[in-house]
């Protein structure tokens, strides 16, 4: 049951580009009013409950425009090796989850060899050093190679005479899994995890994602390195979850598409691959591996023709693509269908986008393309002595420039592609307004807007979302503190303190 | 009858009644690890290591005692009055004269190279009912283990090279379904092989069934982007294409690109010589190649080639990485056959494509690695490349 709510004593921003207000008034899932000054009286009178800002920020509900649902969340239940540095250090996790959960599976996630002193996968042996009793099952970083304890090889169905089964000496499987064979595992393991275990470990993920004032996510779900599962999820039980899940299927099956009644195909349809695996398609070589410049999935023929059928029937399409090549490839994709069909108005996303050059920002507002961004990346690996500099050299200082994609009026909508990057709007705006390059930055409103308006736009619900004004859904949140009078350095520590998801209360720490 | 079943869940039966459920599972590792060795003796001492490794010596000893009395006692004599195992002072073994069957002893008998009869195959066959013993892990028995996990690569691989020798013989015997049925079977262990997709889509074609073989490959090819983020490789799309002609002109003739009495397009090429600048004058044959009409649009020679002679011409590798078909560098140096292989591979693929004649003026002097590699691939003769003057 709902009850009308006003919010009191904050700096609301509207996200309209109109005046700020300082209160609003909620009635049932709608906002309903808002003003400055004691206009609020008549509602409290009425009864409405008062919740006090304390001089913090109102904003609309984040929307994050890319998220990996299931994914994230199955992880979030999974042993985390992104800080082991040795086989040990895996080893004692490891055993540690299986004291924690006797007779469980284990599931190792985000295993870097790059930073293990053995600088090599650990392999069957090592993993039977410490557990013997479930099977275990260790995945990359990138999901592109896994290993198994013993038990786990004899346990779930291995494909042996598939590519990217690894071999000792003896003929035996190593436990150390790529390629199609991976694909054929992630496909078995994934598959048996059902909806109901699902169901759980979204539902768990999800309260945290609500602290972080989110209140509606794109969800990339199925394909490539996912679960094909992982969509018939969402499609099944977005109704029951917390927040609003938004199905984009990772497919390039149209007419499984449309026999949902999907919308929109693609998020992550893989143009090209990442910076840190090398595999993203450059027009330059890598700096640390000359030579190498990265490979595209797709001809650029194969592209056009999918594209266009995209076009077609009318889907709005979501395409990653990250080096300037892939980049270059589906603007060409996009100007070709455009060409071929004249339909607009699908707002189109380039999903990451990382590198982006004038000419490419120029072509993409000529197609009305929105680029949906994850600024946290440059947090992370962004900036000198960071892993983008290490990859691309000097070429790092060109990586998601932000500021000229806003002044040549391409929408960013902002995602951060958790768990790649943690579930945080407030840092994603952050990383966008601290850019490590200063040419790059955005104002701390055009940032907002990011995870605000323009992600309601990216899936056509700006009539309903993204903007606090009379009428429209009653998704808000509160921070603990006036953003645009927080240092830009600090705005990663503002905290959301209450979350509001169609009027109601669904997160309250004030 | 005695039978031992181990593709799958392990099932030991006598007379067909079950007795693998009255064995621990250790005793049903032992026999299946003696029935392995059946043509030898084992050791009491390694059955102990296999099964016993943490125990001292006394007890693992007392344990491989006790489980050969058990099985001695739970699995009857046969009819003769023979014993499943014999068993010495320190080694024991499968009684050679003892009478039973056992699914992976048939199995050795299967040699690929052989050539065995679709009736023999398919008993072969029926005998898969999963894989080497299903379910079976013995905490701490590493080598125990170790010896499903080498058995099992061993039988999933021979059930696929049954399982081609099947198709193939089918195909002999024109069971055009039957070999479409198997290779299917192949496909549901190999999802991604391209091979078996290439003869999936032959057979359709031997069925006059073409519309099935595109609708197929539309799905192979779905599959591969989806899961793997790949494309089909060239030879798959060439097949494609061929089906997608052929099913548009509703002919019924069968043959590749350029064999099918079409009048291919007439291409010359004329390459430039410069005596002191090796491959000069073939790396001048590709580039004009490359600008003939309509080169774009018809199917790329194989990535290897490409790479391969991208060395003398670097174009190669530049206009096919930029339409995303190479991901990786120049080759810093290719060994000159690998030259040659790969001109000749050239020249066979775009021959299917074009009628080519190469005409080398008589008062150029080529030089010598163009002149030796022009002088073998017109003694190969390649369908529809014709050198004409050359020397």
């Amino acid at each position: 049951m709902s009850t009308d709510i006003i919010i009191i004593n904050g700096r609301g921003l509207p996200m309209n580009d109109g005046d700020s207000f300082d209160w609003v008034f909620i009635s049932g899932d709608r906002i309903c009013d808002l003003g400055n000054d004691q206009g609020y009286v008549e509602y409290q009178q009425k009864g409405a409950k008062v919740i006090d800002a304390g001089g913090g920020t109102i904003l609309p509900g984040f929307i994050d425009s890319h998220f990996h649902v299931v994914q994230a969340s199955l992880n979030s239940r999974s042993v985390d090796l992104s800080t082991a540095r040795s086989f040990e250090d895996i080893g004692e996790k490891i055993a540690a989850a299986a004291r924690k959960n006797p007779g469980k599976a284990i599931r190792g996630i985000r295993l870097d060899q790059q930073t293990l002193k053995e600088n090599r996968m650990p392999d069957r042996m090592v993993l039977d050093q410490y557990c013997k009793d479930v099977p275990v099952f260790i995945n990359s970083v990138e999901y592109q190679i896994s290993v198994l304890n013993t038990y786990a090889l004899l346990y779930y169905k291995i494909p042996f005479t598939l590519s990217g089964i690894y071999f000792d000496e003896n003929q035996v499987p190593t436990g150390v899994i790529t390629k199609q064979a991976n694909m054929i595992l992630r496909e078995n393991v994934l598959r048996n995890i059902t909806s109901s275990s699902r169901l759980e470990a979204v539902t768990g993920f999800l309260e945290k994602v609500v602290e972080q004032g989110i209140t509606t996510v794109n969800a990339m779900e199925g394909g490539r390195l996912y679960s094909d599962k992982d969509a018939e999820f969402i499609y099944e039980y977005s109704d029951r979850l917390a927040i609003d899940t938004v199905l984009f299927y990772q497919t390039m099956d149209i007419s499984k598409i449309q026999s949902m009644g999907l919308k929109r195909i693609g998020g992550c349809l893989y143009l090209d691959g990442t910076f840190g695996a090398r595999t993203s398609a450059l027009s330059f070589e890598y700096a640390d591996a000359p030579g190498i410049i990265g490979g595209l999935n797709f001809t650029q023929e194969e592209l056009d023709q999918f594209v266009l059928d995209c076009y077609q029937n009318k889907l709005q399409l979501g395409l990653y693509s990250i080096g300037d090549r892939a980049i270059e490839q589906a603007i060409k994709s996009h100007e070709y269908a455009l060409e071929k069909t004249g339909n607009t108005g699908l707002r189109h996303r380039l999903e990451h986008v990382e590198l982006p050059t004038q000419e490419h920002i120029a072509r993409s507002k000529e197609l009305d393309l929105i680029f949906s961004m994850s600024p946290t990346y440059e947090y992370i690996w962004g900036g000198q002595g960071k892993l983008y500099e290490e990859r691309l050299g000097l070429n790092y200082s060109k990586t998601n420039p932000f500021r000229s994609i806003v002044e040549a009026g391409v929408k960013i909508c902002g995602g951060s592609d958790c768990d790649v990057t943690p579930a945080n709007p407030l840092l994603g705006i952050h990383s966008a307004v601290n850019h490590p390059v200063p040419d790059h930055r955005v104002s701390v409103y055009e940032a907002i807007k990011m995870f605000t308006v323009n992600g309601a736009y990216a899936i056509f619900e700006e009539d309903e979302k993204g903007v606090i004004e009379p009428g429209k859904v009653a998704d808000v949140v509160i921070l603990d503190k006036d953003i645009m009078k927080t240092p830009p350095d600090q705005i990663k520590d503002i905290k959301v303190i209450t979350t509001l998801k169609n009027g109601q209360i669904i997160m309250n720490i004030s | 009858m005695l039978s031992i079943n181990m593709l799958g869940e392990v099932n030991i039966t006598y007379k067909g009644e079950k007795i693998v459920d009255s064995l621990s599972n250790k005793t049903v590792a032992m026999i299946c690890l003696l029935v392995l060795n059946r043509d030898k003796n084992v050791s009491k001492e390694k059955i102990a290591s296999y099964f016993w490794p943490d125990s001292n010596e006394e007890a693992a000893r007392y344990n491989v005692r006790y489980n050969l009395w058990t099985i001695g006692k739970l699995i009857p004599k046969d009819a003769a009055g023979e014993t499943l195992i014999t068993t010495g002072k320190d080694c024991c073994g499968i009684n050679n004269r003892y009478r039973f069957t056992c699914d992976r002893v048939m199995l050795d008998t299967y040699h690929s190279k052989g050539k065995r009869s679709i009736n023999d195959l398919l008993r072969l066959k029926e005998l898969y009912k999963g894989d080497f013993l299903e379910g079976m892990y013995l905490k701490n028995c590493n080598e125990f283990n170790e010896m499903i996990l080498f058995e099992r690569v061993i039988c999933q691989n021979k059930q696929v090279e049954l399982l081609d020798e099947l198709a193939r013989e089918y195909e002999e015997n024109q069971r055009y379904e039957e070999s479409l049925k198997t290779l299917q079977e192949m496909l549901a262990i190999e999802p991604y092989n391209e091979a078996f997709a290439i003869r999936v889509m032959g057979l359709y074609g031997q069925l006059g069934n073409r519309a099935a073989a595109i609708h197929f490959y539309k799905k192979f090819e779905l599959s591969l982007r989806n899961n793997l983020g790949i494309c089909p490789d060239q030879q798959l799309q060439e097949q494609y294409r061929f089906m997608m002609e052929d099913s548009i002109s509703s002919t019924a003739s069968k043959g590749k690109p350029g064999s099918k009495g079409k009048k291919l397009p007439y291409v010359m090429l004329r390459p430039m010589c410069i005596q002191q600048v090796a491959f000069f004058c073939l790396a001048d044959m590709l580039r004009q190649m490359e600008e003939q009409e309509g080169y774009q649009d018809i199917p790329m020679v194989d990535s290897n080639t490409r790479m391969d002679l991208s060395y003398i011409y670097p174009e190669l590798y530049t206009n096919q990485a930029r339409q995303g078909q190479l991901s990786e560098g120049i080759p810093k140096e290719v060994p000159g056959v690998r030259i040659i292989q790969g001109f000749y591979r050239y020249l066979e693929h775009y021959g299917k494509y074009y009628d080519i004649h190469i005409i080398v003026d008589k008062n150029q002097v080529m030089d010598a690695m163009s002149e030796e590699i022009f002088r073998y691939l017109e003694s190969r003769k390649i369908p529809n490349v014709n050198f004409i003057d050359t020397m």
